[in-house]
């Protein structure tokens, strides 16, 4: 379970990141934003990753069937995709939803300078968010990751 | 703990899905950086910015993958053998 969840992320984190990794060796890393940004940005993604995969883990565990948690776990994203597109949703909701919180940590906001034209690049999330956000998720996967664990030990595992 | 991250990855290397998923990836970065700007220079920090902007195709991305990992993860029983044999549910959970 710990061993599943932990290979998952890090293979999550290198599929997201190679596309990055080999543009920046073909042109370089730019000036769009720091790189040392970008870092800090992809590791506090870790934390969203870890709650969407423990939720994907008790799926597994409730379904059996790991075609349908993942068809599960889409329809949960669309959803949410769906509601925070459609409706202006308090704060708290957003920080608790896996596809805003997912956004808000790796977002940037664009900001042109009117004199000289240059585009500059600031997060999306403020301090106060932030402290909110890493820890709600990291909550919300540890209660995912015992929701699991309970239910594996109490129901028959034959699969 | 070693090896089975080595089988994990091993499973996860060979998986039909994954590469698919993968290819997704790839698509996607394509895609992104035919959208950025033509006066631009393509480089790694642009695409991240892109890529920041495209937290569903992130978010599907992760899905699937960690889908596939955890699920031929039970899919091979090994839980089951592990149980099977004596160990108990606790042990062979924390353990997988």
């Amino acid at each position: 379970m710990i061993v599943a969840l932990l290979t998952a992320i890090i293979a999550t984190l290198i599929a997201i990141n190679v596309p990055v990794i080999v543009v920046s060796a073909i042109g370089g890393w730019g000036n769009a934003i720091s790189l040392s940004s970008y870092i800090l940005r992809v590791a506090m993604i870790i934390l969203p990753i870890f709650k969407f995969i423990a939720l994907m883990q008790l799926l597994r565990f409730v379904m059996r069937n790991y075609f349908a948690a993942i068809a599960v776990g889409f329809i949960v994203v669309f959803f949410e995709m769906m509601i925070t597109g459609f409706l202006d949703l308090p704060d708290w909701i957003n920080n608790v939803l896996i596809s805003t919180s997912f956004n808000k940590l790796l977002g940037y906001v664009s900001n042109v300078n009117e004199q000289t034209g240059a585009i500059s690049y600031i997060s999306k999330i403020s301090n106060s968010d932030l402290t909110i956000v890493i820890s709600v998720n990291l909550i919300m996967g540890l209660l995912f990751m015992i929701g699991g664990y309970i239910y594996c030990k109490k129901n028959d595992l034959d699969t | 703990m070693y090896d089975v991250i080595r089988s994990l990855a091993y499973k996860t290397r060979t998986n039909l899905i994954f590469k698919a998923a993968l290819l997704g990836v790839t698509g996607l970065m394509f895609v992104m950086i035919t959208s950025i700007d033509d006066g631009a220079k393509l480089c790694g920090s642009q695409l991240a910015v892109c890529f920041a902007d495209s937290g569903f195709f992130l978010l599907i991305q992760c899905l699937t993958i960690g889908g596939i990992i955890i699920g031929s993860d039970f899919n091979d029983k090994t839980l089951n053998y592990e149980v099977m044999s004596g160990h108990n549910k606790k042990r062979s959970i924390s353990a997988e």
